[in-house]
């Protein structure tokens, strides 16, 4: 067990907002790792705290900062296990379960609704240009 | 990180996985043992914040490069509700892989005399 930091309340603030930060996290990382992310930045900070002076608690607050933007870019951008390809995104497992992948049925109709815009947008303009002929 | 049939399969890894797995080589460790035998390792050069560490221990986990240990220290000296990692045989021969790349790197820049040909530093 460690010894007890010099600094408790500046510790325990510091873990309530990285605790927020971690709530930010996708879900299924933030419920996996959010103890383990809680304690290792606990640790980290009373040795922050501790052993070093304002411009270390700067540069591990910048530090800290840049770990949770590249993180949740690249939980966020990483592919989930690759499906059967379905229009819907009913992928393998969640169709074995008989549920539907909301995100991926979002995306779908985000794709579906852009193509529709571009459709009518196109055929508008075909149809303008066809016109500029007659007159 | 999907699922790889031969070692060969994940290279190259990056700088983060790899070191993970050079740390755990020393035998197992919880999440801020690894990020400090990392910076021990790198004299400072790579400082894993605890996102990238659990991001890329998912990661591994989920290629099986690294296992999460059954025995819990004693609750006397630590959390009992920390998790203690190892790595697994598949990651042991994927970073020996890994070294073995790497040092052919080292060999070749040594052959055209980018690095001092008897020490490994500047």
């Amino acid at each position: 067990m460690r010894a007890r930091t010099r600094h408790p309340r500046l510790v325990s603030a510091a873990c309530r907002i990285y605790g927020v930060a971690i709530r930010l996290y996708p879900a299924d990382f933030a419920r996996a790792f959010g103890h383990e992310l809680n304690v290792t930045f606990r640790n980290r900070v009373e040795d922050v705290v501790d052993d070093g002076g304002i411009l270390d608690w700067l540069a591990f607050a910048g530090h800290i900062a840049l770990d949770w933007i590249r993180t949740c870019s690249t939980l966020v951008a990483e592919p989930e296990e690759p499906g059967p390809g379905s229009l819907l995104g009913l992928s393998a497992g969640n169709a074995a379960l008989g549920r539907i992948d909301r995100t991926k049925v979002d995306v779908s109709l985000v794709f579906a609704a852009t193509g529709v815009v571009l459709a009518c947008v196109g055929w508008y303009g075909f149809i303008a240009y066809l016109l500029s002929f007659v007159r | 990180m999907p699922r790889a049939k031969g070692p060969e399969d994940l290279l190259p890894l990056t700088p983060s996985v790899f070191h993970i797995l050079v740390a755990l080589s020393l035998g197992e460790r919880h999440g801020y043992a690894i990020m400090r035998q990392v910076a021990e390792d790198t004299d400072g050069a790579l400082q894993l914040g605890p996102g990238t560490l659990y991001g890329c221990l998912q990661r591994m986990l989920a290629a099986g490069l690294v296992e999460e240990s059954d025995q819990r220290p004693d609750p006397q000296l630590d959390d009992e509700r920390r998790r203690y990692y190892r790595i697994s045989d598949f990651g042991t021969r994927v970073v020996r892989a890994e070294a073995k790349r790497l040092d052919a790197a080292v060999t070749a820049a040594r052959a055209r005399r980018l690095l001092p040909r008897n020490s490994g530093g500047a």
